[in-house]
């Protein structure tokens, strides 16, 4: 079994000091700590500097479109759910463009992790605003600064009811390690927002702004508390890390009529000509 | 002789126009020829609705504009119907129901609410109002009755009683009706199936095997994901409704990579914000089944109307340039074939796959003598993946295997962004070049899985006639009733890419008719620019109406004056 890294040398598309570096580091650290088989793993992202992560971790994906890594990752953990899915993606694809399919998604509960990685600007278009973008930041393309309120993942996630809501730093590499595993091992959907820097189009919100304005949960939060989630995911001044949220519930496949327990990836799952036959009975008269 | 009669019934949303119609096609289709079509307005109650019943001594898959008995349910369902009244249009109804008729018109009283209630319950008005129809043109008592009884059985004895009463009291009056219409019985007829285009197509997509279905309502869209859904524990299908279009097709397309047979079913509106994602089909080879239920545009347009003006935007969608195939049913038993093997074209080439219908077609029944469900539509092109897999192969086929993830010891990597064979993204411009040629070259790879048009008609093949999809049966009721055009008829079910096969017949054609439900001829420029012919003569249509017999025999004659 291979350990999610390549046996040759391979070409990051990513800005010398960038906060995706550690990223990659610690989920390979993640997943081949979990002992996962690779062939077993998907990940799922659309388009941007941090959905190019695919690309440098050895597993399966599907790369699709701007904005869309959620929906694509939702229906193949719909059609395998023996797999485990990471959809995976910059805030503007995940926050902007794919808005709407986090809202549902959290309604739907697939059982994928869904990491997030927050500089808080768009990187690969070279540096406008993103959804969470602080008021202010000024940008090639907000020349005045942001006016628009940024969006709280966090808070939108646990109103919306998601049963795993956490967030990281890629500063903190071994904690924000251990919560992407807690988020596999977790049953449903799982987000992580994961702070991380842009060197080259975020001057704000650097690696020491993050130090200095995030704190890590301790054991004495209680997680299974919504309020107190709540509460910690409203503070916009002191940035709490670390499992905010987190219960049992179903996820899709317990919810979905389809499945009645039946957990068969559809690749196994023939039709036999011979029910097709009981489409259509041959007409004949009543009389 | 070809003989027909129409019988319209007109009422509001919510009156049971919609059961009438059911059980006089459901008894007439065992010992006739009939077809039937409903027109309704865009709301959930109220309005003016009507259902035409076409009854026929030959097979018959048409309307006709002018109506010959006229069931009126309410004392406003008349106005939108007077263009359509003869002098010798019969038109039946409650006394209240009939004032606003004007004087030159024939009506004839009568009470079904009566009836109803002489047979125990007003709310029998309907099924008296069948018999008496029954009556009139003669249907079998054993067949009706039948009918009445399997659909109110559940309900318990005193119903299905009452509603066989109210049955005979309308029969009876109908058969002493001393206007009723000359009976029309072919001489030998075997009991046929009346199945809408949506039956047939949700039958043809199960014998596809589609196991996943992801979609937004939108009409005419909408009725496919419902019968799918209704057939989700017999067949194993998880029907999921999507929060937009975008995610749908998107899922479908995940889906499809995880190894499932996907749908998604929507109508022109919807399909327009699902077109990044047939690109994405494109560039990663992942195969789609997209049905798009075409309605009269732009925007909103007309919604529960009908058209044919989406060939543009299905041949069109998605940027950039990458093999599809198109299909647009004509008869009903079409239906099952071309969403049947719509699965199967799209998984053998890995490309998006479009079932074009229309509302007309969808909702309209007609008859068929048995379906053929081909048991090689279900075959599957996934393979299992070995250690080295790389999902983008330059392989001998010229069709890279598709492996799905989970399946095998290798990784399935497919990528938006143009991609070595691995799959990883590449700036490579000579690998943009032979991967971009490697796709295109499934063009020439699908010509011999093509389908041919239906022809019929004059064997000179010197004056065509050319049509897609829901216009088959109007267009082939014209031609019958008038050989002497001398026409031949081409009609197409694959519109896309069309049969080079056909060059010779078109090329050397006297004239060229197309004729189509839309403002432009969509389908007359494909035919120009596919052949290099000049197409001599377009007719029209785009209220968002279908053509009507009579209505198309009179715009074909102008043209043969
Ligand atoms: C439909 C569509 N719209 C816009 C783009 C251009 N685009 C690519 S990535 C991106 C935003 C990148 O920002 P983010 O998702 O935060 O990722 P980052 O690059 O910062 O990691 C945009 C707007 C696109 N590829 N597709």
């Amino acid at each position: 079994m291979s350990n999610f890294e390549f046996n040759h040398d391979i070409d990051m598309a990513w800005c010398p000091g960038c906060g995706n570096f550690p990223l990659r580091n610690i989920l390979i650290k993640a997943l081949t700590e979990l002992q996962l088989d690779p062939t077993q793993v998907v990940f799922s992202s659309g388009i941007g500097q941090a959905a190019k992560m695919p690309q440098y971790v050895d597993a399966s994906y599907f790369n699709g479109l701007h904005g869309r890594g959620l929906a694509v990752a939702s229906a193949i953990s719909a059609v395998n759910p023996k797999l485990t899915v990471i959809a995976e993606g910059g805030d503007g694809d995940m926050y902007g463009e794919g808005g709407n399919h986090l809202i549902h998604n959290i309604r739907r509960n697939p059982h994928l992790v869904h990491i997030v990685h927050n500089n808080m600007v768009y990187g690969l278009t070279k540096g406008q605003a993103s959804p969470t973008s602080p008021i202010g930041l000024v940008t090639p393309l907000q020349l005045d600064g942001v006016y628009n309120q940024p969006i709280n993942p966090m808070a939108l996630a646990l109103a919306m009811g998601a049963t795993f809501v956490a967030r990281g730093f890629s500063g903190d590499q071994e904690k924000t390690k251990e919560l992407i595993k807690a988020a596999i091992l977790h049953n449903g959907y799982a987000i992580i927002d994961i702070f991380h820097p842009c060197v080259t189009y975020n001057k704000v919100n650097t690696f020491a702004w993050y130090k200095s304005h995030t704190f890590w949960l301790d054991e004495a939060h209680p997680k299974t508390n919504k309020e107190a989630a709540m509460k910690l995911a409203l503070d916009e001044e002191r940035l709490a890390c670390g499992i905010l949220y987190q219960v049992e519930g179903k996820a899709y496949p317990q919810r979905h009529p389809f499945y009645q327990g039946n957990l068969t990836p559809f690749y196994q799952r023939k039709r036999d000509p011979k029910d097709i036959a009981k489409l259509f009975n041959k007409p004949k008269a009543h009389s | 002789m070809r003989e027909s009669i129409s019988i319209v019934l007109s009422g509001e949303a919510g009156q049971g126009l919609q059961t009438v119609e059911e059980f006089l096609v459901e008894t007439l289709t065992q010992e006739t020829y009939v077809f039937s079509s409903k027109e309704v307005m865009s709301r959930v109650r109220g309005g003016n609705n009507s259902v035409e019943i076409r009854v026929s001594n030959q097979p018959i898959q048409a309307l006709r504009y002018t109506i010959d008995v006229l069931f009126l349910f309410n004392d406003h369902a008349l106005e939108r119907l007077l263009p359509r009244l003869t002098p010798q249009t019969i038109i039946y109804g409650e006394a209240p129901f009939l004032k606003s008729v004007p004087s030159q018109y024939k009506t004839k009283e009568v009470a079904f609410l009566d009836l109803g209630k002489q047979a125990g319950n007003r709310l029998y008005e309907n099924t008296a109002m069948f018999g008496y129809i029954a009556g009139m043109i003669g249907a079998s008592v054993e067949n009706a009755k039948a009918i009445i009884t399997k659909r109110f059985n559940k309900r318990g004895e005193d119903i299905v009683t009452g509603n066989l009463k109210a049955f005979d009291l309308g029969y009876d009056l109908g058969r002493q009706d001393p206007d009723r219409p000359k009976e029309l019985k072919p001489t030998h007829f075997s009991p046929k199936k009346a199945l809408t285009g949506n039956d047939v197509l949700s039958m043809g997509a199960v014998a596809g095997g589609v196991n996943y279905v992801a979609a937004y309502p939108m009409s005419p869209g909408t009725t496919l994901m419902t019968l799918l859904e209704e057939k989700s524990r017999d067949f194993e299908i998880l029907v999921e409704q999507a929060e937009d279009e975008i995610a749908a097709l998107n899922m479908v397309l995940g889906a499809w990579y995880a190894g499932a047979r996907a749908l998604t079913t929507t109508s022109g509106g919807g399909f327009a914000l699902m077109t990044e994602a047939v690109s994405l089909s494109g560039i990663t080879e992942t195969p789609a089944v997209i049905h798009v239920a075409q309605r009269p545009g732009p925007a909103t347009g007309l919604p529960t109307r009908t058209e044919q003006a989406d060939l543009n935007l299905v041949l069109y969608a998605g940027h950039g340039e990458f093999p599809r195939m198109i299909f647009a049913p004509g008869r009903l038993e079409d239906g099952v074939e071309v969403m049947s093997r719509a699965f199967y074209m799209a998984d053998k080439y890995q490309i998006p796959v479009f079932v074009l219908s229309d509302q007309y077609w969808l909702e309209s029944m007609s008859q068929v003598d048995a379906l053929d469900f081909n048991p090689k539509y279900l075959e599957s092109f996934v393979v299992e993946t070995k250690r080295d897999y790389q999902r983008y192969a330059f392989d001998k086929s010229g069709i890279s295997p598709r492996g799905v993830p989970g399946f095998g010891l290798g990784y399935v990597k497919v990528d938006s962004d143009e991609h070595d064979e691995a799959g990883g993204i590449t700036e490579s411009f000579t690998m943009r070049v032979s991967m971009q040629d490697k796709r295109l070259h499934k063009f020439d790879l699908m010509k011999k899985d093509i389908m041919e048009p239906l022809i019929s008609g004059s064997t000179k093949h010197e004056n065509l006639v050319l049509s897609w999809g829901s216009t088959y049966g109007v267009i082939e009721e014209a031609l019958d009733t008038h050989p002497e055009w001398d026409l031949t008829h081409l009609h197409f079910i694959q519109v896309y890419p069309l049969p080079e096969s056909l060059k010779d017949i078109i090329s050397k054609a006297k004239t060229i008719q197309v004729i189509e439900n839309n403002a432009t001829g969509q389908f007359a420029n494909l035919i120009q620019m596919t052949y290099g012919v000049k197409v001599n003569q377009r007719i029209l249509k785009y209220n968002g109406e279908p053509y009507h017999i009579d209505e198309l025999i009179t715009k074909m004659e102008a043209t043969h004056e």
